[in-house]
């Protein structure tokens, strides 16, 4: 008996989806990605060798931020979130106010980073940066 | 002829664009694109930034980071140095760029009294540019300190 030899047939892997896959993982990644962009507090300090201006008690709202994370506003004990608003009222009365942030040298770096984000939120842009000392107060 | 006589029609010709090679161009864009991408590595200090509501973008093209951790090391470039030299090394980075801005990345546990004495550095050095990097908070999301 003569028997039929069957026709062997070659393995192909399907390749006809790849395409879709292909454009369907650029379109996820397009749509996913978030590009990373640097965020901050920007601040002008002065120059070099500029001279110190002298300022007006009346003109200066003093913000202290002690050693324990309490914050003062002209030697009055403030919430940290009700910074801004009290900054902005006083900004509107006086367009010459000079903010002084002074910070307890112990002080964590994070909450006088939050006062100066309130401060910023205030759109203060005098501000002042100094070093907390018992003695200056 | 017969032929000539009959009138031309375009009756049976569906003008297409022809889209077939749409995926092999997807396919050559997105290899293209993972064999170039260059992944952005921050080798600074293990830190914890504090975050904030009024964060600004800061571009990234004339910044030089400075990065402080909680302990108040140091570090510019990958180099961890003494803060005192904070000074002779941003100095000599104004003089190759005068627009150059100065960003402190400093852990929100540091002490105040290190990233002052920073900042006297950076005025001694002329830097007058500087910002205090803090991500922005999502909607919802909390200022942690």
């Amino acid at each position: 008996m003569r028997l039929m030899r069957r026709k062997r047939e070659s393995p192909e892997i399907p390749l006809v989806s790849t395409a879709d896959v292909a454009f369907l993982l650029l379109i996820f990644f397009i749509a996913t990605t978030v590009f990373s962009i640097d965020e901050g507090l920007p601040l002008i300090l002065p120059a070099r060798g500029s001279s110190i201006v002298r300022v007006s008690v009346k003109n200066v709202a003093r913000v202290v931020v002690h050693e324990d994370g309490t914050v003062t506003v002209d030697n009055k004990a403030v919430p940290v979130e009700s910074i801004a608003g009290i900054v902005r009222r006083r900004i509107a009365e006086n367009d010459k106010l000079v903010v002084s942030l002074e910070t307890h040298p112990r002080c964590r770096y994070g909450r006088m980073v939050r006062v100066l984000d309130q401060l910023k939120l205030a759109s203060a842009t005098r501000i002042s940066l100094r070093l907390y000392t018992p003695e200056t107060g | 002829m017969i032929l000539d006589k009959m009138p031309r029609t375009n009756r049976g010709v569906v003008s297409t664009i022809p889209t077939c090679t749409m995926g092999d161009i997807s396919m050559l864009l997105m290899i293209f694109f993972m064999s170039t991408v260059i992944f952005r590595m921050d080798n600074g200090l293990p830190i914890s930034l504090p975050r904030s509501e009024a964060g600004q973008h800061v571009p990234r093209e004339n910044s030089v980071r400075i990065w402080i951790d909680a302990d108040g090391r140091v570090s510019i470039d990958d180099n961890i140095i003494d803060i005192s030299d904070i000074e002779p090394v941003i100095s000599r980075k104004l003089l190759r760029n005068p627009a150059l801005i100065v960003s402190l990345n400093t852990d929100k546990r540091c002490p105040y009294g290190i990233v002052s004495e920073a900042i006297d550095y950076l005025k001694n050095a002329n830097a007058v540019r500087v910002a205090f990097m803090a991500p922005r908070i999502e909607r919802g999301g909390s200022l942690d300190e």
